[in-house]
């Protein structure tokens, strides 16, 4: 996933599509790594949810500024 | 049943930290993303000046490192100090690449004349890089303490809060690089 955004910045190829996919991507990996590198899958949710929410919110927030 | 564990590996205390932190870039990254809105051409230009090879690399660098604690975290848990203590210090070693990358690139802008005061987009890239930079530069003092007392055996099957107290921060370190990459780097 991380190749591919560089790819797609590397070749200006970042359109208004790729921008959707690269904060899809960013929030599968930030997700990937609050689950397991920072081991919150099998923790009760009230602890996972504050950064899974933090990463959607702030991703959410980047694409309503990058869209408008 | 119920499986789920009652608290988040670590003392709790580091939670509150990481929490806080991650409010805090919340703003920046937010903050960056809305006044790129209001200075599209100077952001998209600026952009241009940034290395993005090196932001991919880094980004490697960061996730691999994590990768690398994250066994370590799992060798104390089998109670082998000795391998736990390697992926300690294969972790460093490869953050440490990341403080090198990162202190070339600074030198790099500084040098072109580029600081705080440049531009809105350079205020933001310098203000996110630095201030991630710092927490980098804490976390491998973390991750050398942790090295540390892992070689002489000051961690256990029994006793290892503190590894993953430290572990969990050089996470969010991780967590936070792959979304300023993405913002600052790639998204034009």
């Amino acid at each position: 996933m991380t190749l591919f955004a560089f790819i797609f910045g590397w070749f200006k190829l970042v359109s208004h599509t790729v921008v959707a996919i690269l904060l899809l991507t960013t929030f599968i990996k930030g997700q990937l790594i609050i689950e397991y590198f920072m081991g919150l899958k099998d923790v009760q949710l009230k602890y996972k949810i504050i950064p899974i929410l933090w990463l959607g919110l702030v991703l959410i927030f980047i694409g309503i500024a990058y869209y408008l | 049943m119920n499986t789920k564990k009652l608290f988040p590996p670590g003392d709790f205390g580091i939670w509150i930290i990481i929490y806080i932190e991650l409010l805090t870039f919340a703003g920046l990254f937010i903050g960056y993303a809305f006044s790129r809105r209001a200075n599209l051409d100077v952001f998209n230009e600026s952009q241009l000046l940034l290395d993005q090879k090196a932001g991919f690399i880094n980004t490697i660098v960061l996730i691999t490192s994590s990768l690398f604690v994250v066994y370590a975290v799992k060798a104390i848990k089998e109670n082998n100090s000795k391998l736990s203590a390697n992926w300690i210090l294969s972790a460093m070693g490869v953050g440490f690449i990341f403080i090198v990358i990162k202190l070339l690139e600074f030198s790099d802008k500084f040098e072109q004349g580029i600081n705080l005061s440049t531009n809105t987009f350079f205020m933001f890239y310098l203000m996110l890089t630095v201030f991630h930079f710092l927490h980098v530069v804490l976390g491998l003092i973390i991750l050398f303490n942790i090295y540390q007392k892992t070689k002489i055996g000051g961690y256990s099957d029994k006793n290892y809060i503190g590894m993953e107290t430290g572990a969990s921060y050089w996470h969010l370190v991780g967590l936070l690089w792959i979304v300023l990459f993405q913002v600052v780097d790639i998204i034009r």
